[in-house]
């Protein structure tokens, strides 16, 4: 294995680089917790369960993405990932697809809900800021780390809500993903920037010194909605509304539906309202300079 | 199939908002709330559709990869549909890079495709994307043109390949399943006609009352009057209004002949197809600030015939001028007074002193590399137009008899005018006919 990484406390070792990832920190003999390897994968799944056009699922333990142009890709018991990709496919797509989808279904396997997402901490507790893709989740984050609330993972938020522990997000990526158009309204050059995606502008970027690793106390959801034009507004969600906005971005929620942990997402969820996670969802125009004022406002109704 | 999709297909602003609010109506018996027509359907380029329904995160994939995988999305949501979906869509209608129709047949049920007069599209784009004119056209006439293609954000919107407006028509036109051609124009002509034909398409039951009903909620300015109240949520953020004019040829009065020829020049056939007068041309528009200059040379490189101008003294003329609008960048203008003017040249108060209403044309002119075009037939037309609409009843102006103008006199006559009087000015150097045609009210 080529490289290693550290991610919510386990060790990754891989045959992919991954930037955006910890480098792993510790002994360099301890074993790996989840490995990602170079190899042949089939090209479908024997007695598959659910036949998706671009997954397969066996049982709750075997997933396998099949995405033509780019590869397949095996996932298997939560802890180890086959990449078989296809000629001339393009890495950072390849990259870009372990560090998101495939770390997810590892998360569901493993039994962590993971949400679409990011977190940051506010006064020592973790806020998450879900939503789906293009809601401007990282852009905010990008807004409140610049008030000096640092990110503890970005793309993948996973929530620990198992019975033994309080309600906690794992520390992921503790970068956050943006786009040119938002560093630009943000005021942050691309100089020197990590460009993690071809063709596209989209970079890494480092908000914080230093390294966080142990899970922490989850104190708030916030759901964006982006709307293109509209007031920004915040409203606090409660039961019901509370857990289907939080399903609404479960992280692969399909394949994870597939693998067999649907009422355990639920459980999961319904656990993380009743611990008193509060839940709010965020009506954001898209207009950036709005972004300052949701900030604002977002930190006075948590600190409330 | 119980689902199924119907795709409300348009190139960008042609009319599918309005569309969409009309179907909104006629689906759910009520009048439409712009702000929630999400229940007949979701975008076909909706990034978190695409997402959700396969399972996989489009933010990372390539471009051509995800573009092949569309047509797996549309298959999901046919299938999965507990009654038929209407998914708004600006693509056009070809193959994916890997050869497979972007629109699966058996995922659609059809289509209505919504087409609208390309200049007025043109026209419309400039209001909606931040885009000059010169460049909307250019896009519009661009094979790689691409909608929410930018590799500098994540959009909302998935890339959607639009190709030439011709193509974009072409393409939906000779679409594998049941296509609906709703031209915008036919649909402002006689709305209840395009409602009832398209409901028939679609096979919904309506009766006379629904679609009367559905008309009359989605009139232009119904559907202005709650983007005023309640904002547009589909709006972008530098459109002042999107429900804008909802005009057929509001056009005239904006593109330059240039630029509509431009479009003629490249669209030409498909307009012809469908029934648009490619021998339509812009409309004398108001004389803007910025051409003021160009006027004034204009006017000066005549100044034999019209008298000499410094500009001043021509922001005072157009100031206070009845009309005074041009063809073009200034290829050529026409500047009238009506009788209330404050101006003193001794042909306009010979009209006034005879008069007690009228519309005096001061000066026409069309520079020389663009006469023959009728520019100034076009421009007087239009000068009869707005004197009607003000109520007036005479058009007067004069002409050279000493030195004698045959060209001038000829052109006049063939307008309708005829002579009311004669005088010599300029203390005998020259002698003018006075001119006066007659406007009917009632035309």
């Amino acid at each position: 294995m080529s490289y290693a990484y550290r991610l919510s406390g386990l060790k990754l070792a891989s045959d992919f680089d991954l930037p955006g990832l910890m480098p792993w920190n510790g002994p360099a003999c301890a074993s790996s917790d989840i490995v990602i390897r170079l190899g042949r994968t089939p090209a479908r799944l024997e007695a598959a369960d659910h036949v998706a056009p671009v997954f397969q699922t066996q049982g709750g333990n075997r997933y396998l993405l099949l995405l033509p142009g780019i590869g397949r890709m095996l996932v298997q018991e939560g802890c180890e990932v086959t990449v078989e990709p296809e000629p001339g496919a393009d890495q950072t797509a390849i990259r870009g697809i372990l560090t998101g989808p495939i770390q997810a279904v590892l998360w569901h396997q493993r039994g962590r809900l993971p949400l679409c997402g990011n977190a940051v901490l506010v006064d020592g507790r973790a806020v998450a800021l879900v939503g789906p893709s293009a809601s401007g989740k990282s852009t905010l984050a990008a807004r409140l780390s610049m008030r000096g609330h640092r990110p503890i993972a970005d793309g993948v938020c996973v929530i620990d809500a198992s019975d033994e522990c309080p309600v906690a997000v794992l520390p992921g990526m503790p970068h956050l993903q943006l786009w040119r158009d938002a560093l630009d309204h943000l005021g942050i050059t691309t100089n020197g920037l990590t460009g993690i995606l071809a063709a596209k502008e989209k970079f890494l970027v480092e908000r914080c010194a230093g390294f966080v690793d142990a899970p922490q106390p989850l104190a708030a959801v916030v759901v964006l909605w982006r709307r293109v034009s509209g007031a920004l507004g915040i409203e606090r969600l409660r039961g019901r509304a509370a857990v289907a906005a939080l399903h609404d971005n479960v992280y692969l929620r399909r394949p994870a539906r597939a693998l067999g942990r649907d009422a355990a997402m639920f459980a999961a969820l319904i656990r993380l309202v009743a611990a008193g996670v509060t839940v709010w969802r965020l009506t954001l125009p898209d207009n950036p300079s709005c972004l300052d004022a949701a900030a604002a406002e977002l930190l006075t109704v948590l600190r409330v | 199939m119980r689902g199924g999709i119907w795709w409300l297909a348009s190139y960008p602003k042609s009319g599918n908002t309005w569309l969409r609010a009309i179907l909104a109506t006629l689906v759910s018996g009520k009048p439409v709330d712009i702000n929630a027509m999400a229940f007949l359907g979701p975008h076909a380029a909706s990034r978190s559709r695409f997402d959700r329904a396969l399972g996989v995160d489009s933010g990372s994939l390539p471009d051509e990869q995800e573009f092949n995988l569309r047509p797996r999305v549309y298959e999901i949501l046919a299938a999965e549909a507990e009654r038929p979906l209407y998914c708004k869509t600006h693509d056009a209608c070809l193959p994916t890079p890997a050869g497979e129709p972007l629109f699966p047949t058996a995922a659609a049920r059809g289509a209505v495709y919504v087409v609208r007069d390309p200049r007025a599209v043109a026209v419309s784009s400039v209001h909606f994307m931040a885009r000059s004119i010169d460049e909307t056209i250019a896009a519009m006439d661009n094979p790689m043109e691409v909608f929410a293609g930018s590799t500098q954000r994540l959009s909302q919107h998935l890339r959607q390949p639009l190709r030439r407006w011709c193509e974009h028509v072409e393409s939906w036109l000779a679409a594998p399943f049941p296509v609906h051609l709703m031209r915008y124009e036919d649909m402002l002509a006689d709305p209840h006609a395009a409602v009832l034909a398209m409901a028939e398409f679609l096979g919904l039951p309506v009766s006379e009352a629904t679609v009367a009903t559905a008309v009359e909620a989605t009139g232009f300015s119904r559907l202005q009057a709650q983007e005023r109240a309640t904002g547009f949520a589909e709006s972008p953020r530098h459109a002042a209004a999107f429900f804008r004019e909802g005009r057929a040829d509001g056009w005239r009065r904006v593109l330059t002949p240039a630029q509509a020829d431009r479009i003629v020049a490249g669209h030409g056939q498909v307009m012809r197809r469908l029934g648009y007068d490619v021998t339509l041309a812009p409309l004398p528009q108001a004389i803007a600030k910025a051409s003021e200059p160009a006027i004034l040379a204009l006017n000066n490189a005549h100044a034999v015939e019209l008298s000499w101008l410094d500009a001043e003294r021509l922001a005072s003329l157009t100031g206070q001028a009845f009309y005074a609008r041009a063809i073009g960048e200034v290829g050529a203008f026409l500047l009238a007074f009506d009788q209330t003017a404050a101006y003193d040249s001794p042909n306009y108060l010979w009209f006034r002193e005879r008069y007690p209403r009228f519309v005096y044309v001061d000066r026409v002119v069309v520079a020389p590399p663009l006469r023959g075009r009728g520019y100034a037939c076009q421009l007087f037309a239009d000068l009869f137009d707005e004197a009607r609409r003000a109520g007036h009843e005479l058009v007067v102006c004069e002409v050279n008899s000493d030195p004698p103008n045959l060209a001038s006199d000829a052109f006049h006559a063939a307008l309708g005018f005829r002579e009311v009087g004669r005088a010599v000015i300029h203390h005998g150097q020259k002698t003018v006919r006075y001119l006066a045609r007659a406007i009917d009210p009632t035309r």
